[in-house]
């Protein structure tokens, strides 16, 4: 058979067999953990039912998680897009070595620390009576506390921090994939170097900036330190609803229902987006 | 003189790092004329026509392209349009759409610019209604480059700059589309510079040929001057195959000198100005003006030689004969001789002396000549 | 001209203003944990050491820090050896389900990190109590997509035909690889070696779910600490954490090169 010339699919069988039991397999557990009841003694009976579903999907407060949870992705990665471009498009366009590596190296760094310590310096800045506190006041800008931490704006600030090298490196990857002689031929064709940007290069960095924004969405949909440490659990978002509901109130089965629908929503829808974009969208780039 | 030139190169010098590649670079292009930059790579040509774009820009020097000196003008206000090997059709775009572009930027009305798109498309040989809404994915090779052309001609440029346009295609279409790239600029009349290291298509194409050699113009003249009158052992070198002799004048006489190579080899040629007694040359004579047979050929020149080896080519061969101590590469019709040569055989070989070419100097053979 | 050069300084000033603007928690961290205050503050007065003394004296960081230590260290050599072999599966060989088994492996990077934490905990918990095994299992699962990544990206580099010609000379598979591939994919090991443990050591969110008072990760310390103990010393202790992870990253730097990891 062709045992022998598969035999190097073993090579491969720890790595799926470790998913497969530690990974796929514990994932069903919360979709099963859901449907249970959840008993403040025992903390879940395997009695079967949909009211944590029910409960995710239409109480107020839940609801009102998912719309911030939306709401942040999407403004910070609007904000990503917006700050990284200009950087991703000067290393891209960079004739030095050494600058696209130091370059390189110092946009990178602080995301390879850990996202604790980052949040942690963000508190410092942004507290009441923080850095930015006083500076503003320094400089009368202000009177009382300053209100960005426990608020949406101290959170989308975190966010798009981390977010921001990520994007770059993707946007810089898009940016000098592009093919220097169209942006030659435009200009011989009369396009000033403004106008050979808007109509060559930006549509043509256009599916890097799709495919960098779903994962900075997607990451900051399902971000828990960083909104957690800024907004310090006033400001309600989905992982925080799943921490609290499994570590503070022990209430497993609602836990794992606001898991499943972020899982949901996140992987899955996803996941269809960037399938049906790739088909349909971007067909001029499999040429 | 200067009002004849369309395009004026003075004087030009541009340097990559510490890499000199023009120095004190000077051309001179005539209204309407095909010129074809030709060389080794690394030779220039495509800095040339890189400098006359405004892509980038000399340290020395002054490029005219008609009556406005350009050298500080960027390129897309220069009205010189220019052909890429790769096409670089804009992928996201339409054919229409691509060849429009630059009418688009000139502001023009739709209505002329559907009519000039439909002109050019069909000067391409392109069927406007079939190409218009296709991609550039979607099309061949040699569909992409008659576009590409379409597009850089339908802005009316003052220059049309073609960098190895063909290189991407095979054969078959590369021979077609040579034919029509210059019906078409012959119709046009428009100043033409191509740049190609294929000299069979510089000899077909040009007007004129300028063969650069690190970074200097070895020789500029038609075709025809450039092939049967090289100017310097690169340029015989470089076009065509030729066979380089080293050799020794030995008597000067009324009319014609006796080159002495070796000691048993005498070739009776022309007089040139340089010549003098005990003076080395080299003589060049290309590998088809050779005349070979298999019996004794009657006249001034002519050697026994032994063949070394052959090629057959279908339609020609090539014949590797031993003179002596030299080699020479014969190119003939393959009905020229009785029957294929061997290995060992006797044949003679004649160096007519109105084919032979003699340059002062000894000049190096190099292994490029195979 | 001038207006491309006008763009391009503009260009290049703001993207150094992005570089200032991502170096600045790093600095306030490192530079607050030498404040003489008895509070946390930025710009700290500085200089005294009294907080660095009392994190290294503190019981609790030291606990924290030796668990990190000993995960890591477990996790990063098997995750490298299960990310190897399946690395050379993806690379070396042609087969139908190729994309499909790229999309499996990186699944663990694609799901909600809180999601996978949750799932660890409610699965090991119903064995009992969690130990230090499992987080062990969990972190060598988060950490294998990107090690078949930067392993991958290496071993594209190399060339087949040097283990194939090793082949014919008569060296078998184990050991032409052994012999030959190996050694010039080392770069890439050492790199990813080095990525695994940082990213071990720093991981927060499996850390806080399924960690427990007796197996509390220094990042899950300091994570718990802000709420509840924000004091300098707690700086100092996320400087040390900053600081292991700087020297990591500049080590990773001199073998693969930073951007790997992104590209």
């Amino acid at each position: 058979m062709t045992l022998r010339k598969h035999r190097w699919a073993f090579l491969a069988l720890p790595n799926i067999l470790l998913l497969m039991l530690f990974f796929i397999w514990p994932l069903l557990y919360i979709l099963l953990y859901s449907i249970y009841t959840y008993d403040p003694f025992q903390i879940f009976i395997r009695k079967f039912t949909w009211e944590n579903y029910v409960k995710v999907l239409t109480n107020d407060l839940y609801v009102n998680a998912i719309f911030n949870t939306f709401q942040l992705a999407i403004i910070v990665t609007f904000f990503v897009i917006i700050m990284a471009y200009p950087v991703a498009y000067y290393l891209a366009r960079t004739k030095s070595k050494t600058e696209d590596t130091i370059i390189s190296f110092m946009i990178l760094a602080p995301v390879l620390i850990s996202v604790v310590t980052t949040s942690f310096s963000w508190v410092i800045l942004l507290s009441p009576f923080g850095t930015l506190y006083r500076i503003l006041n320094a400089l009368n800008l202000i009177d009382g506390p300053l209100r960005i931490m426990f608020t949406k704006t101290g959170i989308i600030i975190g966010l798009t921090y981390g977010q921001i090298a990520y994007m770059v490196m993707t946007l810089r990857s898009a940016l000098s994939n592009i093919d220097w002689s169209l942006i030659k031929a435009a200009k011989v064709l009369g396009a000033s170097p403004a106008r050979a940007f808007y109509e060559i290069t930006l549509p043509l960095s256009l599916p890097g900036v799709f495919f960098g924004a779903i994962v900075t969405f997607s990451l900051s949909l399902s971000s828990f330190v960083t909104p957690y440490l800024l907004g310090s659990r006033l400001v309600k978002v989905m992982s925080i609803f799943i921490y609290d509901n499994i570590v503070s109130v022990y209430n497993w089965p609602l836990g794992s229902a606001t898991a499943t629908v972020l899982f949901i929503i996140t992987t899955i829808l996803l996941g269809l987006i960037t399938y049906i974009f790739e088909k349909r969208l971007f067909g001029w780039l499999k040429y | 003189m200067e009002e004849n030139f369309h395009i004026r190169m003075i004087n030009i010098s541009k340097s990559f790092d510490k890499n000199k590649v023009l120095e004190n670079f000077n051309l001179n292009i005539k209204k309407g004329e095909f010129i074809t930059i030709l060389g080794p790579s690394g030779c220039g040509k495509t800095t040339t026509l890189n400098l006359l774009a405004g892509f980038i820009f000399s340290e020395k020097g002054e490029i005219w392209i008609g009556d406005n000196e350009v050298s500080n003008i960027p390129s897309h206000k220069r009205g010189a349009s220019m052909v890429f090997q790769n096409y670089a059709l804009f992928p996201h775009m339409t054919v229409y759409d691509n060849v429009a572009f630059g009418l688009k930027i000139r502001k023009l009305s739709k209505n002329i610019i559907v009519k000039k798109v439909d002109e050019l498309l069909t000067l391409v040989g392109l069927e406007f209604i079939k190409y218009k809404d296709r991609y550039p994915h979607q099309l061949s090779g040699g569909e992409q480059q008659r576009i590409s052309l379409a597009r850089a001609l339908v802005i009316d440029p003052e220059i049309l700059l073609l960098d190895e346009p063909l290189s991407n295609l095979d054969a078959k279409l590369r021979n077609n589309m040579r034919v029509e790239i210059k019906n078409i600029q012959e119709k046009l009349g428009i100043t033409t510079i191509y740049v190609t290291h294929d000299q069979e298509e510089a000899l077909a194409l040009s007007d004129r040929i300028a063969l650069l050699n690190n970074g200097e113009i070895e020789q500029i003249a038609t075709p025809k001057q450039i092939y049967n009158s090289p100017n310097s052992k690169f340029v015989a070198d470089f076009i065509g195959h030729s066979n380089f002799i080293i050799g020794k004048i030995s008597e000067i006489l009324q009319d014609k000198a006796i080159i002495k190579i070796f000691d048993n080899l005498d070739i009776h040629t022309d007089l040139s100005s340089f010549m003098k007694k005990n003076k080395q040359v080299t003589l060049i004579i290309r590998d088809e003006n050779i005349v070979i047979s298999n019996n004794k050929i009657i006249g001034e020149n002519v050697f026994e030689g032994e063949v070394d080896s052959s090629l057959y080519l279908g339609p020609f061969q090539r014949i590797y004969v031993r003179v002596g101590e030299v080699t020479l590469t014969v190119y003939c019709k393959a009905e020229q001789l009785r029957k294929t040569p061997i290995k060992g055989e006797s044949i003679f070989v004649q160096l007519e002396r109105n084919q032979l070419m003699i340059l002062p100097g000894e000049l190096d053979i190099d292994s490029s000549q195979t | 001209m001038v207006e491309i050069l006008r763009t391009n300084k503009i260009i290049k000033t703001y993207t150094y203003l992005i570089l200032v603007f991502l170096w600045i928690p790093l600095f306030v961290i490192l530079s607050s944990s030498f404040t003489k205050t008895n509070f946390i503050s930025f710009p700290p007065e500085l200089f005294s050491l009294k907080w660095w003394m009392k994190f290294i004296a503190t019981d609790t960081y030291k606990r924290s820090t030796w668990l990190s230590i000993r995960i890591s260290t477990i996790v990063a050599p098997i995750s490298l050896i299960i990310g190897l072999l399946s690395s050379i599966v993806l690379v070396r060989y042609r087969f139908k389900g190729r994309n499909l088994f790229k999309i499996f492996f990186n699944m663990p990077y694609t799901i909600p990190q809180v999601v996978f934490a949750l799932s660890a905990l409610l699965f090991f918990t119903s064995f009992g109590h969690i130990n230090i095994i499992h987080f062990i299992i969990c972190h060598i699962i988060i950490t294998l997509p990107f090690n078949i990544k930067i392993i991958s990206a290496s071993l594209q580099l190399t060339d087949p035909n040097l283990e194939k010609s090793a082949r014919v000379l008569g060296a078998n598979e184990i050991t032409s690889f052994y012999k030959i591939t190996l050694p010039l994919i080392k770069p890439g090991l050492i790199g990813a070696f080095l990525h695994t443990f940082l990213s071990s050591f720093n991981n927060t969110t499996i850390a806080i779910f399924i960690g427990t008072p007796k197996l509390w990760t220094l990042p899950a310390r300091i994570f718990s600490e802000i709420e509840f103990h924000a004091y300098p010393d707690l700086v100092a202790a996320a400087s040390f954490s900053m600081i292991l992870s700087f020297i990591f990253m500049l080590l990773i730097h001199k073998y693969i090169g930073i951007s790997s990891l992104y590209k």
